[in-house]
């Protein structure tokens, strides 16, 4: 059977879980804390991961085996099995396959007891978004599919096409609101460092990370911290994302991810509700 | 092709087709066979696109296959239109078969009953991954 987001909080929480309302609006109106244009990237515009973007020399195959984010452990632990002459005969798919138990190991090693009980309940299939259930935050701001960022006035959307998910970063510096419902993306606010945007991420609902190659869950205690760069040649949109969670991580998660930009990307609208997954 | 084509050998197994989405962990990469049969259903669906189908196995009974390809927008951008096969269309699918010996083929190639073959996956042909092998 697969599991629904119902049965995963019965497994493990306590919380309420919804992923149907919208963040608070912030409700501290302080002036817009400007950030300085030099150290501000410029993120705007559609970026495609490697299945849109698959004939791209830039490409290797860690890109394709991370192609929805993964640790520096997994990246050099695919390097190596790649490097390995014994695995010669054995096609790169295979290798990546392997890659991915390996992540999957490095990941239990992380998780508290009640995240090992989603650990072991929820995989390839039993995975709850076999039954439409879109992708939780930690598994949609690193999903395979394209993204688009935009400006809203002082504000950054951030677009997804995987499940057409949608969320505003705050970039007033008001910071979270103190009383916020947890929502699947959560409420996240922005600023600009050295080059980089710094997102902070809280009041996200529970959900799970990805059984394919990471698994377990997060918690409403989960706090998310993401890093995106712009590096050049070809131009990229890279993501270093931290997980924190005292009741679901034993310690701090961290994974990365690239983005090309491709600028005359159109997001297709994505949707479960159209296409039934089920005969 | 790298990988030996094997025809797969019906009736040796006769689980129920369940479903899986990561093809590099569920299914036998190094191995590649093709599964004949009449479409059941077509969904060019999340989380990847889907055939199921029934298969006449070695003892004459029919089984139930699933199929299952690339992700529905990646497809999309490389021509599928969701119509490519119907309820009751013949097909072949080339592809790797699971791991765990059920009734579900990574689908990799889709034959149709008039030869047309189409690449249903998001990520690159075999080949082409390992041209990629040693490139770092």
């Amino acid at each position: 059977m697969q599991y629904t987001r119902f049965t995963l909080i019965a497994a493990a929480f306590t919380a309420t879980l919804c992923g149907c309302s919208k963040p608070t609006e912030p409700t501290a109106a302080k002036p817009a804390a400007a950030a300085p244009a030099a150290a501000a990237p410029h993120l705007e515009g559609a970026w495609s991961g490697v299945m849109t973007t698959r004939d791209n020399d830039f490409w290797r195959v860690e890109d394709w085996g991370c192609f929805n984010g993964c640790t520096d452990t997994t990246v050099a632990q695919l390097r190596e099995l790649l490097n390995d002459t014994a695995n010669d005969k054995l096609p790169v798919f295979a290798l990546i396959g392997r890659s991915w138990g390996m992540a999957r190991a490095e990941m239990k090693s992380r998780l508290t007891p009640p995240s090992l009980e989603i650990f072991e309940k929820i995989n390839d299939e039993t995975d709850p978004t076999l039954n439409c259930e879109p992708y939780g935050f930690a598994r949609e701001i690193v999903n395979a599919l394209p993204i688009k960022i935009s400006k809203d006035g002082a504000n950054l959307v951030f677009e997804y096409e995987e499940w057409s998910q949608k969320r505003t970063i705050y970039m007033d510096g008001s910071g979270h609101p103190k009383e916020v419902a947890p929502t699947m993306m959560g409420h996240s606010t922005g600023r600009y460092d050295n080059g980089a945007l710094v997102i902070d991420t809280v009041a996200l609902a529970p959900d799970i990370f990805y059984p394919s190659y990471s698994g377990g869950g997060y918690s409403e205690q989960a706090h998310a911290t993401e890093r995106y760069t712009v590096a050049e040649n070809p131009r990229r949109l890279q993501v270093e994302v931290t997980i924190e969670d005292p009741k679901m991580l034993t310690e701090p998660y961290t994974f990365k991810k690239t983005w090309l930009h491709t600028p005359d990307l159109e997001l297709v609208h994505d949707s479960c509700k159209d296409y039934p997954t089920k005969p | 092709m790298r990988n030996a084509l094997l025809t797969i050998v019906l009736g040796a197994v006769a689980l129920p087709a369940a479903a899986h989405h990561s093809a590099a962990v569920f299914s036998q990469m190094d191995k590649e066979v093709t599964v004949e049969g009449v479409v059941k259903t077509y969904n060019l669906g999340n989380p990847h696109a889907r055939i199921y189908m029934t298969v006449k196995g070695a003892d004459g009974k029919d089984q139930e296959w699933l199929a299952e390809g690339g992700s529905r927008t990646v497809l999309l951008r490389n021509g599928f239109k969701g119509d490519e096969v119907k309820p009751g269309d013949k097909i072949k699918i080339v592809g790797n078969p699971s791991r765990d010996g059920t009734n579900v083929v990574h689908w990799e190639k889709l034959i149709l009953a008039d030869g047309k073959v189409l690449w249903g996956e998001d990520v690159p042909e075999p080949d082409k991954l390992e041209e990629l092998r040693h490139k770092k």
